[in-house]
């Protein structure tokens, strides 16, 4: 194994903790922490797989911003106490093990199938991907622009409505 | 010993405990951590693919998962606020008032 693959696995198994934390872990603000670990692993992972503008957004959205929000949430709903909401009835323990299976057969067919042979691609510099985005995707672009200006005003309209109760 | 192989099975593992996360927590909010999840590791696979084909499109789909999950998660948050101002809970078992008795 060489030096990149021994950083990457480690970065992996440190993301793995993180999401275990989320599951697991009875205290909200220990899950949004998880959050945070798998969100900035996966960013190091991303550096690693030659995204480095996607590694840095990740960091800026997602560990600055929906981490933050998660937080911001918990303590506007004062959830202080652990929680106690594991449920672990028949209905979910059928949903597992219905997951469990599609997710094997996912990986087997990954297995069976012949994967090509493990290449680094293009660097996703900034530029290269500002000038995919700006030419052939204008239209995704455009559109993912009015659709979070449309959860703006619907994120705007749905706290007014609570305030007026 | 192929690395995409091994790459792609743990964005599986990050689906999986996504996954269960929604499954088996019944709090709205730690459901949406879930959820946050299960979109990051689509992300990971989307980049790990690109590389082996050789193309940045699979980054530019990325970023555009990346702003439907911001949009996403700023819903999901005011609609839990909303429920929690409603019952006092973000317990989901608490809101059935849509069954009929």
């Amino acid at each position: 194994m060489t030096l990149t693959a021994v950083i990457f696995t480690i970065f992996a198994l440190l993301g793995l903790w993180g999401a275990l934390t989320v599951l697991f872990h009875r205290k909200p603000v220990y899950n949004a922490l998880g959050l945070l670990l798998n969100f900035v692993s996966l960013a190091a992972m991303y550096i690693m797989l030659n995204a480095p503008f996607l590694g840095v957004i990740q960091l800026i959205v997602y560990s600055g911003a929906i981490v933050v929000f998660f937080l911001f949430v918990i303590m506007i709903l004062n959830l202080r106490d652990p929680l106690s909401d594991m449920d672990l009835s028949f209905k979910g323990l059928t949903a597992f093990i219905l997951v469990i299976a599609t997710l094997s057969a996912l990986g087997v067919g990954l297995y069976l199938a012949h994967l090509p042979q493990w290449q680094l691609g293009p660097e996703g510099s900034p530029q290269a991907l500002g000038e995919l985005l700006l030419k052939d995707y204008l239209i995704p672009f455009e559109l993912a622009s009015l659709l979070l200006l449309v959860a703006i005003v619907i994120a705007v309209v749905l706290g007014k409505k609570g305030e007026e109760q | 010993m192929n690395y995409t192989y091994w790459i792609l099975i743990l964005s599986i593992t990050y689906f999986f405990i996504g996954t269960l996360t929604v499954l088996f927590r019944r709090n709205a909010l730690i459901m949406l951590m879930g959820l946050e999840l299960m979109l990051n590791s689509a992300n990971f696979a989307l980049i790990t693919v690109g590389n082996i084909v050789n193309s940045l499109e699979g980054q530019v789909f990325a970023l555009v998962i990346l702003a439907i999950a911001a949009a996403e998660v700023a819903l999901g948050l005011a609609i839990v606020i909303n429920l929690y101002r409603l019952k006092g809970t973000a317990n989901i078992d608490e809101f059935n008032n849509l069954r009929s008795e």
